[in-house]
């Protein structure tokens, strides 16, 4: 039987392949209207969005990449309870700072109040709003494909080593 | 409803400028004769490809409403966004390119030849195809040169050596593959792709500059297409007239012969009619079946559109730590640049008949979700999603889909597109060879990642990717010596219409495990020469 969360997940998975079927602006449009989030929801996700994905030295983070607008440019094409479920958890997170994030954080991968299952859907988003964008693949990762080499160059095996303090870190969800 | 009528008489009507329509329109118009091509889509000219232009963050939804490649096709206006319908639960992805160079504008340009193994299986199943590999081979050579083919290094059991330019450089994740291939005990050996994608200048065409995938559209035209190989060239014949924006319904035959193709101009939106002596279709496998079937021609065997094959795509991915931390560099390629062909049966047992091709990937890729996967958030998680960035790696497999009569597509009862052309519905499944080869692609996938060394997660409910995913669609217009259950001769010639030739993958007996282009281009060069020499004999 399907989980909430599972269900949640499933809904926004569902929103994104729906969504194609109208038009729709440009992802990074300079003036963005916000047709679902009202201002105070989406000042909320602005700021934890940033503070999942801070601005440093290689990139502005979350907030360059304007994942508040492609959480909400999805959202338009949600079902109800999808968007119920983001406008409660924003409205819950209004005042959650980084230490409280923390704390629904240590259970991410297996979620279980509420609190815990908004935290994954909005770590989820974010990491999809932000490295899919500009600032995100150019800057944060610096990706290098789409210039042109004159040849390809040979393999550089020398780097490819395990760590010398590797130890697994990718978790499942549950 | 008005009807423009062309009094011209063509030598002949190719309908299609894909692979197959091309090299027909190729092959027949530097021969000497009178060709009228006709194509549904529009001539979109080579710098409006948008592989350099239309980056990920271009897209409305960022690649992630389900499939990358289908956004991009829709979003750049290449995708033909005609209805279909589909019985069952499952959905078929019928991707067609609405241009000139058709579906070759985005395909990745992997080339292995068919093999003897291909074209006369031994297991029993089915049947073989009219004629042994040694019938081809002389065709793929042919082709190869002509349009740029790089090697697949050393031949290896029966698959076949493509000949060509000098092989693609394996890429990091490749080589450590290729490192554990050996200890898996089961002959399998990662060797560099062969792909219509040029590792040197070839016929006026640049070598390839690595941007990245060559699904996205080539810009330099330095992977095969089409349009800038084939019509282009046939073009400078001055004997190709081409007709962009021409979507068949029909062709019409009188006392036994097809006399004219019935389309639809969609730039005047009117109906027009063209006449030629001789009919190629060449729309693609499902589109030719579909033409077909609209005309209600060719079709003694009542086997149109049946026998609907395709590729078995299945993938499994993880990371390998000693790629972990790498200095980010251009090492995408061109996609793939080494793969396991299908070279040997001593691991399957009975499992399963027929084979599957292995393309083990990995590289800087443009984006990563790792972060999903890593606890936490802030500067510290970054990092190891940095970490991991160049370390994640895939499995690809793409096995032979059995050839079932049910497999079909038919006339759906109720659809129309937007010309008012009844549209198509499939009905198509996968049994039980599909399913066990399917648990074994998983199988030897995690070796493959154990043995490398990945941290990877099991999935939880594995399944293979949709119905057509492929989109190497073939069979629908099987040929055979015996017209009671073929619908061509190994000539692509209709047993019914001797002046109507089906040339594209729609004649296929096996969907091999291969790549269907090379084997559809060096098809349509052998039917198309036979036939420019027979019609100039008078036999047609």
């Amino acid at each position: 039987m399907p989980t909430r969360r599972k269900t949640l997940a499933a809904l926004w998975a569902a929103a994104v392949v729906r969504a194609h079927e109208h038009a729709a602006p440009p992802a990074e449009s300079a003036a963005y209207r916000f047709a679902v989030l009202n201002a105070r929801e989406a000042a909320s996700l602005r700021r934890l969005t940033a503070i999942l994905i801070p601005a440093d030295e290689r990139s502005g983070g979350a907030p360059a990449a304007k994942v508040d607008e492609y959480v909400d440019h999805v959202l338009r094409f949600a079902t109800a309870p999808v968007r119920k479920a983001w406008r409660d958890g924003l409205r819950r997170f209004a005042k959650k700072d980084e230490a409280a994030l923390r704390v629904v954080a240590a259970n991410e991968f297996q979620p279980r109040t509420p609190d815990e299952r908004f935290f994954v859907m909005l770590k989820d988003a974010a990491v999809e709003g932000f490295y899919t964008s500009r600032e995100g693949i150019e800057k944060e990762l610096g990706y290098r494909g789409y210039t042109y080499l004159r040849e390809f160059p040979l393999a550089n095996m020398a780097e490819v080593k395990r760590p010398p303090d590797y130890r697994p870190m990718l978790r499942q969800r549950s | 409803m008005q009807i423009l009528e062309q009094s011209k008489v063509y030598d002949v009507c190719v309908i299609g400028s894909g692979a197959a329509g091309g090299m027909t329109g190729y092959v027949l118009t530097r021969l000497g004769l009178d060709v009228a091509m006709l194509e549904a889509g529009p001539r979109r000219r080579p710098e409006e490809f948008p592989v350099h232009r239309v980056r990920r963050w271009n897209l409305p939804f960022r690649g992630l409403r389900g499939d990358y490649f289908q956004e991009y096709l829709e979003h750049t206006n290449f995708l033909s966004n005609e209805p279909y319908s589909w019985e069952g639960k499952d959905p078929f992805q019928f991707v067609q390119v609405k241009a000139v160079g058709g579906k070759s504008l985005f395909w990745a340009g992997v080339t292995p030849r068919f093999g003897p193994k291909e074209f006369q299986p031994k297991d029993g199943f089915d049947t073989p195809w009219p004629f042994p590999y040694e019938t081809v081979a002389p065709w793929y050579d042919k082709v190869e040169e002509l349009i740029g083919v790089s090697s697949s290094g050393e031949p290896l059991g029966a698959f076949p050596l493509n000949n060509g330019l000098p092989p693609l450089r394996p890429k990091a994740a490749e080589l450590e593959f290729a490192r554990v291939c050996g200890s898996l005990g089961k002959g399998l050996k990662m060797i560099p792709v062969p792909k219509a994608i040029l590792t040197k200048d070839h016929r006026g065409r640049p070598a390839c500059h690595y941007c990245g995938p060559c699904w996205k559209g080539c810009d330099s035209g330095s992977k095969f297409d089409s349009l800038r190989v084939l019509v282009q060239a046939a073009e400078r014949t001055g004997k190709l007239t081409l007709y962009p924006n021409a979507k068949v319904r029909s062709v019409e035959t009188k006392d036994g012969r097809a006399i004219k193709a019935h389309y639809f101009d969609s730039t005047a939106m009117t109906w027009r009619e063209l006449r030629a002596k001789v009919f190629v279709v060449a729309a693609g496998a499902i589109e030719s079946a579909h033409i077909l079937l609209n005309s209600g021609i060719a079709n003694s065997s009542g086997l149109v559109g049946r026998y609907l094959s395709e590729h078995l795509y299945a993938a499994i991915g993880g990371h390998l730590p000693q790629l972990m931390n790498r200095r980010i560099s251009n090492e995408d390629g061109n996609g793939a640049h080494s793969f396991i062909p299908d070279l040997t049966a001593n691991w399957r047992g009975g499992k399963f008949i027929r084979g599957y091709q292995i393309f083990p990937n990995g590289g800087m890729g443009e984006t990563t979700f790792v972060g999903k996967s890593l606890p936490g958030f802030g500067q510290e998680w970054k990092k190891n999603i940095r970490a991991y960035h160049t370390a994640g790696v895939s499995v690809l497999f793409q096995g032979e889909v059995l050839p079932y009569k049910d497999n079909r597509i038919e006339i759906d009862p109720a659809i129309k597109d937007s010309a008012g052309i009844p549209g198509i519905r499939f009905h198509y499944k996968w049994a039980a060879n599909e399913d066990a080869m399917f648990r074994d692609m998983m199988e030897v996938g995690e070796e493959l990642l154990q043995k490398a060394g990945a941290e990877y997660f099991k999935p939880p409910n594995p399944r293979p990717m949709a119905h057509g995913h492929s989109i190497h669609y073939v069979g629908t217009a099987r040929m055979g010596r015996d017209p009671r259950v073929s619908v061509t001769d190994e000539w692509n010639v209709s047993h019914d219409v001797p002046n109507l030739l089906i040339n594209d993958a729609a004649t296929f007996v096996t969907a091999g495990n291969q790549n269907p282009t090379l084997t559809i281009l060096a098809l349509a060069m052998r039917a198309s020469e036979r036939l420019a020499e027979r019609m100039k004999k008078g036999e047609v």
